[in-house]
């Protein structure tokens, strides 16, 4: 299959600290691929860099082929009209309905469309989501679980042809966890597009990922199927999917702080 | 902090408020297409603002006219009847200005700021860019604009109704015709101190907005982050109508020192 979206030894430091280190990555057209790795280890950063939220401090990444201008903003404009992008809180703007929402991305991102039609997309959108009806809405009514479906339902609703989901499931109880992995596995067989998730629930990126790969200190240190996550014997994937407190990526950070704090110490 | 690392910071935030400043000139043109944003903007900066504005224009006016009526007097009996001419030309040019423009910085930048720096933190700003919406465009230049427009109209606002209220003490305390007053409100006045009025206004207008909008776009860091750019955001704001009332009072000064 061919490679969707490509990334060439990306490279990024945040508040001093390298956040990617030379990352290279290859997602196919039409997998959902799953990045999995603890909180701060850069997955949300590597989204961002995507999409063109975020301008890498040196390497290349291709979506279809295309290289990503990040100076060029006309580049990027065309470039995020192939995407849709799901964020951690939502990000649905508070002062419309839900209906004006996902409107809102058909008015910027399908101007060409007639309201009809872009009415019609709308209630589309949400039934995929499996709410119908709750356009007139206020986002402040919205529950967790809800608030992350309308957000999906914005991010698919201009037929996008990669969906970026960040941190899909957090802050959301174990039950309507596993409602939205199930939507978001629903949602890949009905749209059959490339769907990137960020997730550190390892459940939820067995259940929804065809293939999973796991960042750590930058970069991408496996990748494979569930399967193949399952029966590798890294340490660091072990750990990670094991969920232990005790292991290699423990006495890493331990030495990591350690190092920070000597000078400290010896000065 | 230390005083270095204090310096440090300043020059920093001094040079990325710069090129925000470049950004959204260089969007300008674009950003006046947003016609429903502005139009709001007016709406929220402007209209919104017009009781405010009514009430403290005509309370300073009420005791401008109080104070300074009774001053006069007590220096030389009868002259309260030409207080209206001192406080025109103090209203028209310094006091309309300022005193509008602090209204909007406590009003509106507070608001605009939390706003948008919720809007930051929230990923709001990115869910925009994801959407092919320029952001400056969108929400950056309908505010300003509407700072821009809003400010000159509320001044004129403010500096009426003080008048109103000083005439209400001046006629009610001190007994002078209304015909007097209006007559020696209007002989001081020229033409281009109301000239430097409507550019100061213009100009304090458009800059608190940056200011405001500035502060929203760099917030971080959740609830604490917005409410200390929300902070920053006034305190700069305030500080900046009277700094520019004083540097275009003075550019002023020495333009019609150099035409007249």
């Amino acid at each position: 299959m061919a490679g969707m979206i490509e990334v060439y030894d990306l490279h990024k430091t945040l508040n001093k600290k390298k956040v990617l280190d030379g990352l290279t990555l290859k997602i196919r057209q039409g997998e959902t691929f799953v990045l999995i790795g603890q909180s701060g280890v850069g997955k949300s950063v590597l989204l961002k860099h995507l999409i063109g939220l975020m301008e890498p401090d040196r390497g290349e990444v291709y979506i279809a082929g295309e290289k990503l201008e990040y100076a060029k903003p006309e580049v990027l404009k065309k470039i995020r009209r192939r995407f849709g992008m799901l964020f951690q809180g939502g990000a649905l703007f508070d002062s419309l309905t839900v209906g004006e929402n996902i409107l809102f991305a058909l008015d910027h991102l399908r101007p060409e469309m007639s309201l009809d039609e872009k009415l019609h997309r709308m209630r589309h959108s949400l039934e995929l989501v499996e709410l119908p009806g709750i356009e007139d809405m206020m986002i402040s009514s919205l529950s967790g679980g809800m608030m992350k479906r309308v957000a999906l339902a914005r991010a698919i609703v201009a037929e996008p042809e990669i969906v970026l989901f960040d941190e899909p499931t957090t802050g959301l109880d174990p039950i309507t966890t596993a409602t939205i992995n199930d939507l978001i596995v629903d949602l890949k067989k009905k749209l059959a597009i490339t769907f990137v998730v960020v997730t550190h629930d390892i459940k939820g990126a067995f259940t929804v990922g065809d293939r999973i790969g796991m960042l750590y200190k930058g970069r991408l240190i496996f990748e494979g199927t569930a399967a193949e996550f399952e029966k590798t014997e890294n340490p660091y994937v072990r750990q990670f999917v094991e969920g232990r407190s005790q292991g290699v990526i423990t006495e890493d950070y331990k030495n990591q702080l350690a190092a920070v704090k000597k000078p400290v110490s010896g000065g | 902090m230390n005083f270095r690392e204090r310096v440090v910071v300043f020059f920093h935030e001094m040079g990325e408020f710069f090129l925000f400043v470049l950004e959204v000139l260089r969007r300008f043109w674009a950003g006046l297409h947003q016609g429903y944003e502005i139009v709001m903007q007016v709406y929220l900066i402007g209209f919104e603002s017009i009781p405010v504005v009514v009430l403290t224009g005509l309370f300073s006016g009420l005791i401008m006219g109080l104070s300074l009526g009774n001053a006069l007097e007590s220096i030389i009996a009868g002259t309260a009847q030409y207080l209206s001419g001192g406080l025109s030309v103090a209203l028209v040019k310094e006091l309309g200005p300022v005193l509008t423009g602090l209204i909007v910085v406590s009003r509106v930048c507070s608001s605009v700021t939390a706003h948008l720096g919720t809007m930051r933190v929230t990923e709001q700003i990115d869910a925009l860019e994801t959407m092919g919406v320029d952001p400056v465009e969108y929400l950056v230049v309908p505010r300003v604009v509407a700072g821009i427009l809003s400010l000159p109209v509320l001044g004129f606002i403010s500096i009426v109704f003080s008048l109103i209220g000083g005439w209400m003490m001046i006629s009610g305390v001190h007994g002078v015709q209304t015909s007097v007053y209006i007559e020696w409100a209007q002989i001081p006045l020229k033409v281009n101190y109301i000239v430097e009025s409507l550019v100061k206004m213009m100009v304090i207008g458009g800059f608190i907005l940056l200011v405001s909008t500035f502060e929203g776009f760099r917030a971080r860091g959740g609830a604490a982050g917005v409410g200390e750019a929300t902070i920053r955001s006034v305190v700069t704001s305030s500080v900046m109508v009277i700094f520019l009332d004083y540097v275009l009072g003075t550019l002023f000064m020495i333009i019609s020192g150099v035409f007249v």
